[in-house]
């Protein structure tokens, strides 16, 4: 699954730890998400979502697997 | 001014940073930081290792089979404290660490209970060999291996 964590993490000019800290998971958890290793669980996700202010489905791409 | 400190002390010293160091490798912590093992995990280590010392050295000096029983499973009560610990640490890890120790379980128990199977075999076929030996140390270097491979494969 393709994601734009890390663009919309990059606008908000954070780092990965500081994203990991206001997600309450390690940075290796961001990291493996950012990169398409690891899915999130959709709690993670929708805390995401939450995080960045968009819609789950414009940030989480279903249709494409890595 | 700095204190003197006496050879067994600096070998506790020593032991305790090295097995802080082991554990701060197999164990990560919550959310996701690796952990050194709790000063509690590591307690209940020593505890374990003491237990069997003093079990392995208690044997000679008792005869009869009950008090022998006794003193065999004297390391139980570490075990039990060192699971309900590990269980605690197993909680507290954020969901991809989960998924890494699962994995790293998995396979550790897979591969166990099949190598026991091939260890019987040989055993069949005049291989001498000690399977409770091979899996005390063979074990934790399998999951530490499995560990390993999972956290290159997911993380």
């Amino acid at each position: 699954m393709n994601n734009r964590i890390r663009d919309l993490r990059g606008a908000q000019g954070w780092s990965q730890a500081d994203l990991a800290e206001r997600l309450d998971v390690s940075r290796q958890t961001v990291n493996a998400i950012e990169t398409g290793k690891y899915d999130p669980s959709l709690p993670l996700a929708f805390k995401i979502a939450r995080l960045f202010g968009q819609p789950i489905e414009s940030i989480f791409d279903p249709g494409s697997s890595t | 001014m700095g204190q003197r400190v006496s050879p067994r002390e600096a070998a506790a010293a020593a032991l305790q940073r090295g097995l802080f160091r082991l554990f701060s490798v197999a164990m990560p912590a919550a959310p996701g930081r690796r952990l050194p093992a709790s000063r509690g995990t590591l307690g209940w280590m020593l505890a374990y290792i003491l237990a069997l010392v003093v079990s392995h050295a208690g044997l000679r000096h008792v005869d009869s089979a009950l008090p022998r029983i006794g003193v065999a499973l004297l390391p139980l009560v570490p075990v039990v404290a060192l699971v309900l610990l590990s269980v605690r640490r197993v909680l507290g890890m954020d969901e991809l660490e989960r998924r890494l120790e699962a994995v790293a379980l998995a396979v550790t128990a897979l591969v166990t209970w099949l190598a026991l199977g091939a260890c019987w075999m040989l055993e069949h076929a005049g291989v001498a060999l000690d399977p409770a030996r091979i899996g005390f140390l063979g074990i934790p270097a399998l999951y530490l291996v499995a560990r390993h491979g999972a956290r290159l494969r997911y993380a």
